[in-house]
C-alpha cells in the first residue's frame, strides 16, 4: 500500500469514528451513552400544582465533564430536545434556558396542531459550555382533558451541514422518559 | 505541491462523500429514527455564509421547515452589513405591496419592558413572541421566550414564574407583524439593530414546494448572539 493510500484509509477510518469524524452517535436507549453525554441530570414532567392549566417539562442540573464540554465546544450547537411522544397537548409558547444564546424550536410533523418536538438550541457555535456547570431547559404546555402524557428527554449535538447549509441534530442521546398525570 | 493538492482534494472528496451519504439525515421522532429530507438550499449571501434551507423531518412529515442558516462560526461584520443591506432593499420593496410585514427584530442592546411596550404600541405592532435575557441565581444568563396573552404584551405573572428569581436585564428581540407604513422608520430607530423581513420572501419561495396537506414552518431567528459577540 503506498503512503497516499494509507493516509486516505486512516483518514476514512477516523472520519467514521465517533467524536473524531463524521460518523453519527445515535442512541435511543435510556442513560448516558457517549463521551459527550452529561454525567448527571434531573428531568421532570408534571401538571403544575400552582396553575392547573399548565403541564411542565424540564431538564435540570445537566452537568458535563471536561471531556464532554471539549467535544461540544467549537463545532456543535448543544441541543436539549423534548419528544412529546403522546402528542396530545398544545405548547404554550414559553421557554427558558441557560444554554448560551438559547433559541427555541417546535415541530408539528403530523399536522395535528400540537408539537411533538420541542428544542432549546445554542444559537452561537462560538459560545462555550463549561464543565460541571448546571444547565437547564424549562418549558410548558396548556393542559388538556387527557389523563396522561409522555416526554422523552434527549441531548443532541447539532451541526450546520457544510454542503447544503442545513441545520441538523447530528448526534443524539436519549436520557430518560418522563410522564405527567392529570388525575 | 501537486501531490499535496491531489491528496487534499481526495481527502475533501472523502469527507464530502460521508456528508452526502448522510444528506438525508436521521431525525428523532417519537421513539423512531426517521430520515430528514432536504428539498432545497440557496445562498442568501454570495459567499455562502448565510443560506436558506427547505427540509422535512421525514418523507411523511406534513411540516416543511424553512430556515435561515447562518454559518455563524465565521460570519463577520462585513457579511452582516451585506445581509442588512439586502434586507433593507427587500423591506422597501415589500412595503410597496404589503400592508403588514412579518419580521424578526433584534435590538442593539436589551431594552426595558416599558420601552418595548411603548415601541410596540407606537408602531401598532402585533407581537407574536418576545425574547428576554436575565441573570439567574448562578450568575448565568437565562434566555427566555414567551408569548402575549389577551391582557398584555408581556404577561407579568407568567414572566415572574419563568424568571424563577433571576434578575431581568431586558427584551433583546421579538417576532411580530409590523405595519408597512411604519417599518422603515422603525428599523432606523437607534435601539433597533435589525428588522429582518426574510419570512415573507422565504414563504413565497417555499410555497411552491408545499403539497396541499402540508404546512410551512418558517424560521428567521434573531441575531442577538452576533450583536453581543461580534459587533
Amino acid at each position: 500500500m503506498n503512503k497516499k493510500l494509507l493516509f486516505l484509509t486512516v483518514l476514512l477510518v477516523f472520519a467514521l469514528l465517533p467524536n473524531f469524524g463524521l460518523a453519527r452517535d445515535t442512541d435511543y436507549t435510556p442513560g448516558a451513552s457517549f463521551a459527550w453525554s452529561p454525567y448527571s441530570w434531573n428531568v421532570n414532567s408534571y401538571v403544575d400544582s400552582s396553575d392547573s392549566s399548565e403541564i411542565v417539562a424540564s431538564f435540570e442540573k445537566v452537568k458535563f465533564n471536561q471531556t464532554a464540554t471539549d467535544l461540544h465546544n467549537g463545532a456543535y450547537y448543544l441541543t436539549f430536545e423534548i419528544n412529546n411522544t403522546t402528542d396530545n397537548v398544545p405548547h404554550n409558547g414559553w421557554y427558558s434556558s441557560n444554554i448560551p444564546y438559547a433559541k427555541y424550536d417546535k415541530d408539528d410533523d403530523n399536522g395535528n396542531g400540537y408539537s411533538e418536538e420541542i428544542e432549546a438550541i445554542k444559537s452561537y457555535v462560538g459560545a462555550k459550555i463549561n464543565a460541571n456547570q448546571e444547565y437547564y431547559f424549562r418549558t410548558s404546555w396548556f393542559d388538556s382533558t387527557d389523563e396522561w402524557g409522555e416526554f422523552d428527554m434527549i441531548i443532541q449535538r447539532s451541526v450546520v451541514n457544510p454542503l447544503n447549509g442545513e441545520f441538523e441534530g447530528y448526534h443524539y442521546d436519549f436520557l430518560e422518559t418522563r410522564y405527567w398525570f392529570n388525575f | 505541491m501537486k501531490k499535496l493538492a491531489i491528496t487534499v482534494s481526495m481527502a475533501t472528496l472523502i469527507i464530502c462523500s460521508i456528508f452526502l451519504v448522510n444528506n438525508s439525515s436521521d431525525k428523532v421522532s417519537g421513539n423512531k429514527i426517521t430520515e430528514e429530507v432536504v428539498l432545497k438550499t440557496e445562498n442568501l449571501l454570495e459567499n455562502g455564509k448565510i443560506k436558506h434551507s427547505v427540509t422535512k423531518d421525514n418523507e411523511d412529515s406534513k411540516e416543511i421547515e424553512v430556515r435561515v442558516n447562518m454559518n455563524n462560526g465565521n460570519l463577520n461584520k462585513q457579511d452582516m452589513a451585506n445581509y442588512k443591506k439586502e434586507n433593507s432593499k427587500n423591506m422597501a420593496s415589500l412595503a410597496k405591496t404589503k400592508s403588514i410585514i412579518p419580521s424578526t427584530v433584534t435590538f442593539t442592546s436589551p431594552i426595558s419592558i416599558d420601552e418595548f411596550e411603548t415601541l410596540v404600541n407606537k408602531n401598532q405592532i402585533q407581537v407574536e413572541s418576545f425574547n428576554l435575557i436575565a441573570l439567574d441565581n448562578n450568575n448565568m444568563h437565562q434566555f427566555i421566550q414567551g408569548v402575549p396573552n389577551e391582557e398584555s404584551i408581556i404577561p407579568k405573572d407568567k414572566l415572574e414564574e419563568v424568571l424563577n428569581g433571576a434578575d431581568l436585564e431586558g427584551v433583546y428581540a421579538f417576532k411580530g407583524n409590523i405595519p408597512s407604513k411604519f417599518i422603515e422608520a422603525f428599523n432606523s430607530n437607534k435601539s433597533v439593530y435589525l428588522t429582518d423581513v426574510s419570512k415573507t420572501i422565504l414563504t413565497e419561495k417555499s410555497n411552491k414546494l408545499k403539497k396541499e396537506d402540508e404546512h410551512l414552518d418558517v424560521h428567521v431567528d434573531d441575531v442577538f448572539w452576533f450583536v453581543n459577540e461580534i459587533e
